[in-house]
């Protein structure tokens, strides 16, 4: 803890006085720096003796829980749906930045019926424990949903089909786009099963996380090219951390 | 409801890196970190990029808070508080009147979050009570508007170091007021 000299907080006891602030010279700079008050070259200044002037710091800590108080009367306002993906997008994914449609000219060769891309508040997802990643992979009418968790530890992509189902004689396939990659990369056809786990390649676990789940309508038995050759019915991004 | 201590728990993990506690931080504080930057900026906008910057610094600083010494919901506001006054200094043409855009109060969802014990908040409102009204309004305009000297000067009719003495007067007060 830097100590501070007396006379740089106190001012000196036997000097007079203007209008009362020497003595306090200090608390009243720091209260003003704490309304946002002071010019920028003052702010400046106070912040590089706050950054070796612990007892500055605790000073300045003291005024920002008093004066907080005002902050009682603010009402919440929910902000736009749009902020929390562009900030997690932001934070996590700083390639994806750039490129704001790089999911579009990935999908782009598809017909796409329906793109919708959600990032899901966690969901308790009863797999013994582990940690899981959950996608929610959603068609924008909600006529398929597929709720899957994903588990690296296992390399599992459980699979909950909760709403909707493979068009007669075709097959769903569900499908991976990884940051970087052009294509998406087939995780096979999704079981029959509404309930259901697959494998995930061990070359893919590291790649999972943050991806894009995509499923497709495609030919009984999956596509025969390796790449979607039907509609992408429903995507899901594979985030939030359950423990 | 979303306790003080959920939220001192939220950044801890955010500090250790845990983006699911980051997730649910945002949806815990979000709506009321964006009434802060809101009412600084004035301007919808502007305080949703406000708000983004503020869940960066709070992802970036929240390593640092447990030495801090700060309580979780004060932290939280006075990063809000303070970017949002950096952003409407650094912008060129202020924006005086609230924009004519219908707002989304809280919906249910979002859980309430009390900034301070009632009791604090009856103590602030005592001891504003104690000052000079044109000089309790100087410091309400101060925290809540993010005024300058100048603004505050202008609004009161007063010259600027009128209001500074004003201002560093009444803060002496209310400190004294509020340690009583």
């Amino acid at each position: 803890m830097a100590a501070t000299k007396p006379e740089e907080t106190q001012g000196l006891p036997d000097q007079m006085t203007q209008a009362g602030d020497q003595p306090q010279d200090d608390s009243a700079l720091v209260a003003e720096y704490a309304l946002h008050l002071l010019d920028a070259p003052a702010r400046l200044a106070f912040e590089r003796r706050l950054a070796d002037d612990a007892a500055l710091r605790s000073m300045l800590v003291e005024w920002d829980e008093r004066l907080v108080a005002f902050a009682d009367e603010i009402d919440p306002v929910t902000p736009g749906a749009h902020v929390k993906p562009a900030l997690l997008v932001h934070l996590f994914e700083p390639q994806k930045r750039r490129f704001g449609f790089g999911l579009r000219a990935a999908l782009a060769g598809l017909a796409i019926v329906a793109l919708l891309l959600i990032v899901v508040v966690p969901q308790v997802w009863n797999t013994g424990g582990a940690s899981t990643y959950l996608a929610e992979i959603v068609a924008e009418d909600r006529g398929l949903i597929v709720q899957a968790g994903y588990d690296p530890d296992r390399a599992k992509l459980t699979l909950d089909r909760t709403a909707g189902a493979a068009k007669l004689g075709r097959s769903l396939e569900l499908w991976v786009i990884i940051d970087g990659v052009a294509a998406p990369v087939s995780l096979g056809v999704m079981p029959d099963e509404r309930i259901a786990s697959i494998d995930v390649p061990a070359r893919l676990i590291p790649s999972m996380i943050l991806a894009t789940l995509a499923i497709s309508d495609e030919p009984l038995g999956g596509s025969p090219t390796g790449a979607p050759t039907g509609d992408v019915l429903a995507t899901g991004v594979v985030s939030s951390i359950v423990n | 409801m979303t306790t003080i201590s959920d939220i001192e728990n939220m950044i801890v993990r955010v500090g250790l890196g845990d983006r699911a506690a980051f997730s649910s931080l945002y949806d815990a504080t979000g709506a009321k970190l964006f009434g802060v930057c809101l009412r600084i900026l004035n301007n919808r906008h502007d305080a949703e990029d406000a708000l983004q910057d503020v869940y960066v610094k709070i992802w970036k600083n929240a390593d640092r808070y447990a030495a801090n010494g700060y309580s979780p919901i004060t932290w939280l506001i006075t990063i809000a508080r303070n970017l949002a006054i950096d952003r409407l200094r650094a912008r060129k043409a202020p924006t005086s009147q609230i924009e004519d855009q219908p707002h989304l109060a809280t919906s249910d969802p979002t859980p309430e979050m009390a900034v301070v014990q009632k009791s604090e908040r009856a103590r602030m409102d005592g001891c504003l009570d104690e000052l000079d009204p044109a000089h309790a309004t100087a410091v309400r305009g101060a925290y809540l508007n993010g005024d300058t000297y100048q603004e505050l000067a202008d609004h009161a009719g007063v010259p600027i170091n009128t209001m500074r003495t004003w201002l560093r007067r009444s803060l002496k007060k209310l400190k004294d007021c509020l340690t009583r």
